[in-house]
């Protein structure tokens, strides 16, 4: 029903008199599973399913969506995407794409659907347990994410594209006391499968690990505050670029002056190790084998030796800054208009062993994405932060003490000119649970890359 | 759609409780960049219902509002309470539903917005940018107006509804001087669209840009900090709804446990939950499960009075809720605040800058989200702030990582209460100076 109403507002919209026409339909579940401290707290399910209208009308955008799914309620959608038209800049030029049909589906050999609902609460309270079987362990809460996402875009140049996925993880959260003093360390691991990935993994293990890390973090003192050299692992790594980089290559930031990047394509922004990517389709990552105005998501080189290369678009971005459609164009549900997203942002790999790379260090910090939280930039001024989990001191080419509560800050174009030296290893990782937040939008995305040696970040301590 | 109608569906399929929430959401936005880079107006109803079976619970959360669209919400939440482990402590949904008044929350004119209504707002906005400072850039920004209605009933009782609107702008503004680059950002608030103060904003975030061009960076080392209103409004709640919901509490994962009568705070800190405060942007009538709103004073001269409670953390403890209860559609209801607002002090803005020697007066923070509201520690990454030498404001600096435990700071480690409260959605806090605060920069 969802596409016959979808193939409705294509034909209302070019009957009243637009000249390009989007219809997309989304269609999400997702359930969520929350244990705390041994008791089943939240059992939810969510379904979601609309239809998102964007229609070009006198040289400009228009967006309006909507949730009753009837006749009658797409044709005012048209009519209100057509108002807000009026009001939008003229676009003067667009960025070229193909026509194309096509049905993906993400790989998925045991549908979550169809395991039960008992199955999936007491595999959560097993890992939930396990997390609060240590001594010193106060708080624990698990959770078990499970997200099947339809996406159907059909536009009036002849696109007609349609993917489903299956997302999934768990994560846990733990929290350890200690003469007083409170800590939480929280992790999670999630991945575009089926139950597969789920049963494939030993979850009271995991989350005895967790809780482990919390013990020995509550006992850590914080690190000095100041520079520091560092060491960077491969999801800290993700971590650093999305935030401190990826950002500032979107190209609607960067054709409205809002990163520190625009102008700077040809140049070298980086040391020559660095070469950075942008996949939809990268292994560990999320799924996005196109985006939401219809294009093919395309892998984008940004960065290929420490010169900036490209930047990731749109049909309206491409337009103004040049570019191909690198097929970037992502909306968070059927409520939104497309922005320019990153999809799997990552690093690729060099020549450096871990064990090297620490060595060369000599004296700094080995930083950990396993507990951080997140992190923030301020695209236009370059200020980028992040929190890291609890990491690990490095003296003398070794590694010392354990240190929590470590946050690191730094300069954009600094922080990529003084990559020193780049792991061989690669992993990009993604979540259930959470994603990026850009103007009130929020997207699954997945980040990573080797372990990364970088001259100098400010580290806030006490 | 009919509320009622759902929870009596859910009984006769054999729950022994249900509650129906629904919520529809009204917004007309647009996106600047320069100019207006694009508009949207979207329309949202969601619908979520939660059951009990004994002690086994489900919420079962849906934007299908057809007549088999609920029905199958649901049967489906019976059906997953019914494979669900039991919570012990579960003793019932809220039998105390009712409204409190709090003046007039809903603006029509904003709710009924239409792109067109919000382009003179927006054409105010950019020409105020330039008002500030000629060569200065309104870069990026939004405008929205917003309207939510809620309706709860439950099988004690309701329907009740409420409904408010909002209205939001934002602007981030450039300036480029001789291959040096200067920013600032500025944001109004309000319940209505004629509320919003489009021109001071402008005027604000393009003056402080262009002095934000020549800012240099802050020495690692110990300062007075005066947080700036705005900055107060965006790291008080971070630490402290976390921290005094009765939830995290009882489980363990707040660092107040224990400290209900305690003086956690320097005896200059007041702070109140305005849950049912008139003119108060996050107050409301009744909170997610239907119980009505109150005023509460949270810390009072610094010490702990209350923690905030929906109706399961306060049937935990044999209590009566706060009127705290805070959900979306298809989650379950927590405690948390209202609106957190820090009575403001005595000292003026210049006063508080006068009485400063060697001090970083920050105007813009980032991250101050990843703050850890378990153990206390706070961290926010300065973006904009002025070295403050000898009562006098200096020059501006960026870059810098505030760092250090949240009720110290707040306790031994505050100075002065300013009385320029700024109100922001769901907050309210003056300007702020602590001692010996440590920033971590170059």
């Amino acid at each position: 029903m969802l596409k016959e109403l979808a193939a409705y507002g294509l034909n209302i919209a070019e009957k009243l008199g637009t000249t390009y026409v989007e219809a997309r339909a989304q269609r999400t579940n997702y359930e969520l599973i929350t244990i705390d401290n041994g008791v089943l707290k939240e059992f939810s399910k969510t379904f979601s399913a609309g239809l998102g209208i964007r229609v070009f009308y006198n040289g400009r955008f228009g967006f309006s969506s909507t949730n009753d799914l009837n006749r009658e309620s797409v044709k005012e959608a048209v009519e209100k995407a057509i108002s807000a038209a009026r009001v939008s800049r003229k676009v003067e030029k667009l960025g070229e794409r193909k026509a194309c049909k096509g049905v993906f589906k993400s790989a998925c050999r045991k549908k979550p659907e169809d395991v039960s609902d008992e199955e999936k609460v007491s595999l959560t309270l097993e890992a939930n347990k396990a997390g609060l079987s240590l001594e010193g362990i106060k708080s624990a809460v698990t959770r078990l994410g499970v997200q099947r996402d339809w996406r159907y875009v059909v536009t009036s140049d002849g696109v007609d594209l349609e993917y489903e996925s299956s997302l999934l993880g768990l994560g846990h959260m733990s929290v350890a006391f200690e003469a007083g003093a409170m800590e939480r360390v929280g992790d999670q691991e999630s991945a575009v499968a089926g139950w597969e990935f789920i049963e494939g993994k030993n979850w009271a293990e995991f989350s005895l690990g967790v809780s482990k890390l919390a013990n020995e973090a509550v006992r850590a003192p914080l690190p000095p505050p100041g520079r520091l050299k560092a060491v960077a692992d491969p999801e800290m790594v993700g971590l650093i670029l999305h935030e401190a980089f990826g950002h500032a290559c979107e190209g609607d930031l960067v054709s409205s002056g809002d990163s520190i990047l625009s102008g700077r394509l040809g140049s070298e922004i980086a040391s020559p190790s660095v070469t950075i990517v942008d996949d939809g389709l990268a292994e560990g990552g999320y799924f996005v084998p196109f985006d939401d105005e219809g294009n093919i998501k395309r892998r984008v080189v940004v960065v290929e030796n420490g010169v900036l290369k490209s930047f990731m678009t749109g049909r309206e971005t491409a337009g103004m800054l040049n570019l191909p459609v690198s097929g970037n164009s992502r909306a968070q549900d059927f409520t939104h208009f497309p922005i320019v997203r990153q999809t799997n942002f990552f690093m690729t790999p060099r020549d450096h062993g871990f064990e090297e790379i620490i060595r060369e260090v000599g004296e700094g910090i080995y930083i950990l994405g396993r507990g951080a939280t997140g992190g923030q930039v301020d695209t236009a001024s370059g200020t980028f932060t992040f929190s890291a989990g609890p990491s690990w001191m490095i003296r003398e080419g070794g590694l010392a003490e354990l240190v929590r509560g470590v946050v690191i800050s730094g300069s954009i174009l600094e922080t990529l000119n003084g990559v020193e030296a780049v792991g061989r290893d690669l992993r990009i990782t993604t979540s259930a649970f959470g994603g990026c937040g850009k103007d009130n939008q929020l997207a699954r995305v997945g980040d990573g890359g080797p372990h990364v040696m970088i001259r100098e970040l400010i580290v806030g301590g006490g | 759609m009919d509320v009622e109608k759902a929870v009596k569906r859910a009984v006769e399929l054999g729950a022994s409780e249900a509650e129906a929430f629904l919520l529809s959401t009204a917004e007309t936005s647009l996106t600047l960049a320069g100019d207006v880079e694009a508009s949207k107006t979207v329309r949202l109803k969601s619908f979520g219902i939660r059951i009990a079976v004994g002690k086994s619970t489900a919420i079962v959360g849906t934007q299908d509002l057809s007549e088999t669209g609920v029905e199958n919400a649901v049967r489906s939440a019976v059906s997953i309470a019914r494979v669900s482990p039991p919570d012990p402590r579960w003793a019932g949904m809220n039998e105390k539903i009712g409204t409190k008044d709090i003046g007039e929350t809903f603006d029509k004119a904003t709710a009924e917005a239409t792109p067109v209504d919000l382009l003179p707002i927006a054409r105010e906005l950019f020409d105020s940018v330039k008002e500030g400072c000629r060569e200065a850039k309104p870069i990026r920004g939004f405008l929205t107006s917003r309207a939510m209605e809620a309706t709860y009933a439950n099988t004690y009782g309701g329907p009740v509804t409420r409904r408010e609107t909002m209205a939001f702008l934002y602007i981030d503004a450039r300036v480029d001087e001789a291959g040096e680059v200067g920013t600032y950002s500025e944001y109004s608030i309000a319940r209505s669209l004629r509320r919003l103060e489009a021109g001071k904003t402008g005027v604000e975030a393009g003056s402080r840009a262009r002095e934000f061009v020549k800012a240099g960076s802050i020495p690692n080392g110990k300062y007075e900090v005066v947080t700036l209103n705005r900055v107060s409004d965006s790291l008080l709640p971070v630490m402290l709804s976390p921290a005094v919901s009765a939830l995290n509490v009882q489980e363990g994962r707040s660092p107040l446990v224990g400290k209900i009568g305690m003086e956690i705070m320097s005896e200059k800190i007041t702070i109140e939950d305005f849950g049912s405060n008139v003119n108060t942007l996050g107050s409301k009538p009744f909170d997610d499960e239907g119980f009505p709103t109150r005023n509460l004073t949270i810390v009072g001269k610094g010490v702990l009075n209350t923690f905030v409670y929906d109706t399961y953390t306060a049937n935990r403890e044999g209590r009566e809720s706060t009127g705290n209860a805070s959900r979306g559609y298809s989650t379950a209801p927590r405690p948390s605040l209202h609106h957190l607002h820090l009575k403001s002090g005595d000292a003026t803005f210049e006063e508080i800058i006068s009485e400063t020697r060697n001090g970083v007066l920050v105007m813009s923070t980032i991250g101050e989200w990843m703050s850890n509201p378990v153990s206390g520690h706070l961290n926010a990454t300065i973006t904009h702030a002025y070295v403050v030498e000898n009562g006098e404001i200096a020059r501006p600096v960026k870059n810098g990582v505030i760092s250090g435990n949240f009720y110290e700071m707040f306790k031994d480690g505050l100075d002065m209460v300013g009385n320029d409260t700024r109100q922001d959605y769901g907050v309210s806090a003056p300007s702020l100076k602590f001692r010996n605060v440590v920033i971590a920069s170059k």
